[in-house]
């Protein structure tokens, strides 16, 4: 496009089209401002988990409550160390050793696009480690009980909501990559 | 392609992206002003803009991490912010108004400008009145340095359409500025 007068005198004089100073206050919100997305979406995670764990917990309970007998008998049957483990139980850690190996791939992938910064690298580790010792904690409360199908279920529906919020995260992490695309010569 | 210049904020872009708040705030000092001119061209209020400002930074330095030197920090941050701003107009449903009267437009010679009468302010108030998707185009391209191409790509519309609502625009701010006269 060939260059006129209008357009030689706008570029000559650029500066001057940036003459409105922001409000100094303005950093002041930007350096408070937390990582929302990457936070929102991991406390969303944990209160889906925590949903989880309670439902699982009041099944077992209310399980319990409703056919004591057929409840203790179930669990006598399936965990008996002279019979080894069920066919459930068995199933239950085909299912655990796939998920956990997902789970952990998903998991550096999440990590290595959070990258370098050191703020919402730490909050991930927290939050993932609050996570575990929940899960853990489950697992010691329950103690001997592991092999029963209510547990056996909220365990698999454990790791299937943690594998989904994983994706969803990738997905959200990918989705917010710059525009790499950009052309060099925009020297401000 | 042009040579990539070196980044002279490289040692203050490595700082932030480890979450140095320092090192943001001397980033942030040193474009923030540029920024929230570009934000005020395409809010047209100072409320708008200084949010858009402010999400802007927020996002860059939440994802400094993937800045990869291959562009200059400056021009990085320049499409984070036009992004938000476009993003957020999109988000209220506000449509972009263009001209419309091409038919009108082809074929008509420019005007020409005197310049020893032209005055920042004058374009400034000229360019105001051109409707709003293309006074964007005009923006983009002559201080934003973008080329149809790229506008073509922000604005989702065609390339010829950048190409003629930018001249259309051009001519439509010289009628203004004739209009006023060059008047003091």
């Amino acid at each position: 496009m060939k260059t006129d007068d209008l357009e030689n005198f706008i570029r000559n004089n650029r500066a001057q089209f940036d003459e409105l100073e922001p409000d100094p206050a303005l950093w002041a919100m930007i350096a408070d401002e937390p990582p929302v997305r990457q936070r929102v979406l991991w406390r969303t995670f944990l209160v889906r988990v925590a949903a989880v764990m309670v439902i699982f917990v009041s099944g077992y309970y209310f399980h319990r409550w409703i056919a004591p007998d057929q409840a203790l008998t179930a669990e006598i049957n399936q965990q008996s160390p002279a019979e080894g483990p069920t066919h459930e139980y068995q199933v239950f850690l085909e299912a655990k050793g796939y998920y956990t190996s997902v789970i952990s791939k998903k998991e550096s992938e999440v990590f290595q696009l959070v990258g370098n910064n050191a703020r919402m690298k730490q909050d991930l580790e927290n939050d993932l480690s609050a996570l575990d010792k929940s899960y853990a904690s489950l697992e010691r409360d329950l103690g001997d009980q592991v092999a029963s199908q209510e547990v056996i279920e909220a365990m698999i529906q454990h790791y299937r909501i943690r594998l989904e919020i994983l994706e969803d995260m990738l997905i959200q992490l990918k989705s917010t990559a710059p525009a790499e695309e950009v052309e060099v010569h925009h020297v401000l | 392609m042009e040579t990539v210049q070196l980044d002279i904020h490289q040692d203050l872009i490595r700082e932030s992206i480890g979450g140095n708040r320092k090192a943001q705030y001397k980033l942030y000092q040193q474009y923030a002003k540029a920024m929230y001119n570009i934000c005020f061209r395409m809010m047209q209020n100072t409320e708008d803009a200084e949010d858009m400002l402010q999400e802007s930074f927020a996002d860059a330095f939440r994802r400094m991490q993937s800045f990869r030197f291959e562009s200059t920090f400056g021009a990085w941050l320049k499409r984070i912010v036009i992004n938000h701003c476009i993003n957020e107009i999109r988000r209220r449903k506000a449509d972009l108004k263009y001209f419309e009267d091409m038919h009108l437009f082809e074929g008509k010679p420019e005007e020409p400008v005197e310049v020893s009468g032209l005055s920042v302010e004058k374009v400034k108030l000229a360019m105001n009145g051109l409707p709003n998707g293309s006074r964007m185009i005009f923006s983009l391209y002559l201080l934003e340095g973008y080329d149809h191409l790229e506008i073509a790509e922000i604005l989702n519309i065609s390339v010829s359409n950048s190409k003629s609502q930018y001249m259309r625009a051009r001519q439509r701010v010289k009628e203004l500025l004739i209009q006023m006269g060059y008047e003091n």
